[in-house]
């Protein structure tokens, strides 16, 4: 089997999800949301690296419902992951107070770590989770030293590392639910997008208004929200359709979908009649 | 396999070299940086930081140069003027940087420059580290070097440094008298890029209308001082140092020194004896300028 290697840049991982998190859910990401496992079998990842800032990860004690290891904390559990490894640099302290704190000693790790592999000829196989632009030189040497290289990160941030890359993928809703920990993914549930417009009678009706591209004025569009079984995936309860996204969105709770649509999708929805009793169930 | 040349590679963090350029030339001279005063021949010239003054390098040696150029966005700006000022400054750079690639044997090795969206728009350089990183992987696992030598003081290196210098392969870490000790922890050499090596590096027109501070080691307390004041530091570990500070004449030299050091900072110029000790030593001085002028002063 050729040797697959997966480098995380944890940071951007976990600010990305963060921000998807405050979106979606209106709740705080932890580190602990994920389950390494089943990211690192993702990719086939006969090895993993964990890059993590000295102080990251350490802010919360998790307990995970599907190892039942008991409490410990993340860089605890990128330890005790089978063929994950752990690589801590130093924060290195602001070169002004304005200025965020960089972390770019784990660029270097991750570079040094990639290209040593690559040059003992142990890997055949590397893909990197960050969309940051910074790993382009990395991305360029481990395609020149012949090894097959997939950037994995969120579509519109990728554009960069797309054309030196082999292979791009992209972070999207159900990949999201995919690495989600089990005991998580009723909490957090997915927000899937399916083309077909389901053809019913809603219970609420919505206004939609959608900014024109050119910026003349909005456009009005209607919505259903259905508290119903989707017909083939039965654990979608609700879904909103956006005729004008000629798109479907389910899921099981009625307020991340609309959290959803109204922040990730950039559409404004004003309800023509009252969702509250919808909302608390 | 092919047998390592002897020859060594210098890698210069191009931001470094030119951020502690101008900490000097603002430090003792007090003049706001521009990149023409950083004379480009004499970075080939003189940046052996075996030495650390000046030196001709070793033939056969190559010198890769990393740095970023951004174009400025005048939405970034609060006023025209503040955007014509940062636009003169990028076309500087522009300017120094086509110099640095003009030079034999040296390699321009530009990355990007990225926007953080934070609570503020941060431009900062991306890929240079990554970029530089790289390089050296790859030179040292392809056998093409056997001595580099990294002209930064970034900690951000550290993972570089330790893992080529257990290669074999050895490596010598410049940096100025305030860089990382974590880095220079694990280099195998460490050289300090000091005072004359960045006068070294001024532009001669430049550095011809500049006095020639130094720092000597010796005691004037025989003489009576013109001035007190008070000297502050930061030592590495963030703790303050504070000290008595004075400051003598001896014939048309003036000279600054603090209690308890045995370095003084001696030039025609006061405010240049001044600076040095501040660029050298870290010690920043405030007069006493409340006191009575003491007696025998001019």
């Amino acid at each position: 089997m050729d040797a697959t290697y997966l480098f995380i840049d944890g940071k951007n991982l976990f600010e990305r999800l963060e921000k998807y998190w405050d979106e979606v859910y209106e709740a705080p990401f932890y580190w602990n949301f994920i389950d390494l496992e089943v990211l690192g079998d993702a990719y086939g990842a006969t090895r993993a690296y964990y890059y993590l800032s000295e102080h990251d990860g350490r802010e919360c004690t998790l307990i995970l419902g599907s190892t039942q290891v008991g409490p410990m904390m993340f860089p605890e559990y990128i330890e005790r992951t089978p063929k994950f490894h752990l690589r801590q640099g130093t924060l290195t302290k602001p070169r002004s107070p304005s200025r965020p704190p960089s972390q770019k000693e784990v660029d270097v790790l991750m570079t040094v770590d990639a290209l040593k592999a690559a040059y003992d000829g142990v890997m055949k196989k590397a893909v990197i989770l960050s969309d940051r632009i910074d790993f382009r030189p990395l991305v360029e040497s481990l395609v020149a030293a012949g090894v097959l290289v997939t950037v994995v990160g969120w579509e519109n941030r990728t554009q960069e590392l797309r054309g030196v890359a082999d292979s791009v993928s992209f972070i999207d809703d159900s990949w999201i639910n995919g690495v989600l920990e089990i005991g998580r993914k009723s909490q957090y549930p997915l927000i899937s997008k399916h083309a077909v417009i389901y053809e019913g009678t809603g219970i609420s009706s919505a206004k939609v208004e959608m900014p024109q591209a050119d910026g003349t004025g909005t456009s009005i569009v209607h919505v259903v929200a259905e508290k119903k079984a989707w017909l083939r995936k039965q654990d979608f309860h609700y879904f909103i359709s956006v005729p004008s996204l000629e798109a479907t969105y389910g899921c099981l709770k009625l307020q991340p979908l609309i959290n959803y649509i109204t922040n990730r999708l950039n559409v404004k929805l004003t309800w023509s009649t009252d969702i509250s009793n919808l909302l608390d169930k | 396999m092919r047998v390592a040349s002897v020859r060594p590679f210098i890698f210069v963090d191009g931001n470094y070299l030119r951020s502690k350029h101008a900490k000097f030339l603002s430090m003792i001279y007090g003049l706001e940086y521009q990149p023409s005063f950083l004379h480009v021949p004499a970075i080939q010239r003189n940046l052996n930081p075996f030495t650390g003054t000046a030196l001709a390098l070793p033939e056969q040696s190559k010198l890769y140069y990393y740095d970023a150029l951004a174009t400025p966005m005048e939405s970034d700006f609060a006023t025209a003027e503040e955007f014509s000022k940062a636009m003169r400054g990028h076309q500087e750079l522009e300017t120094y940087l086509k110099g640095v690639q003009a030079l034999d044997d040296v390699q321009l090795r530009l990355g990007s420059v990225t926007v953080d969206r934070g609570e503020r728009k941060v431009r900062r350089q991306a890929e240079v580290d990554v970029l530089l990183a790289s390089d050296v992987m790859t030179f040292a696992y392809k056998h093409v070097i056997s001595d580099a030598i990294l002209v930064t003081g970034d900690l951000d290196f550290r993972p570089l440094v330790e893992a080529v210098a257990a290669s074999g392969i050895r490596v010598t870490v410049a940096s100025d008298k305030f860089g990382s000790d974590e880095l220079l922890d694990v280099a195998d050499r460490r050289r300090v890029m000091g005072y004359p090596l960045y006068r070294a590096l001024t532009d001669p027109e430049l550095a011809n209308t500049l006095g020639e501070p130094r720092i000597i080691e010796a005691s004037f307390e025989h003489l009576s001082p013109e001035r007190r004041g008070l000297a502050k530091r930061i030592r590495k570990d963030g703790s303050e140092e504070a000290a008595p500070a004075y400051e003598y004449q001896q014939s048309s030299e003036t000279i600054v020194s603090v209690e308890g050091q045995t370095k003084v900072a001696i030039s025609n110029r006061a405010s240049e004896a001044q600076g040095l000790l501040h660029f050298d030593q870290g010690w920043k001085i405030t007069w006493d300028s409340a006191a009575p002028p003491l007696a025998g002063s001019k």
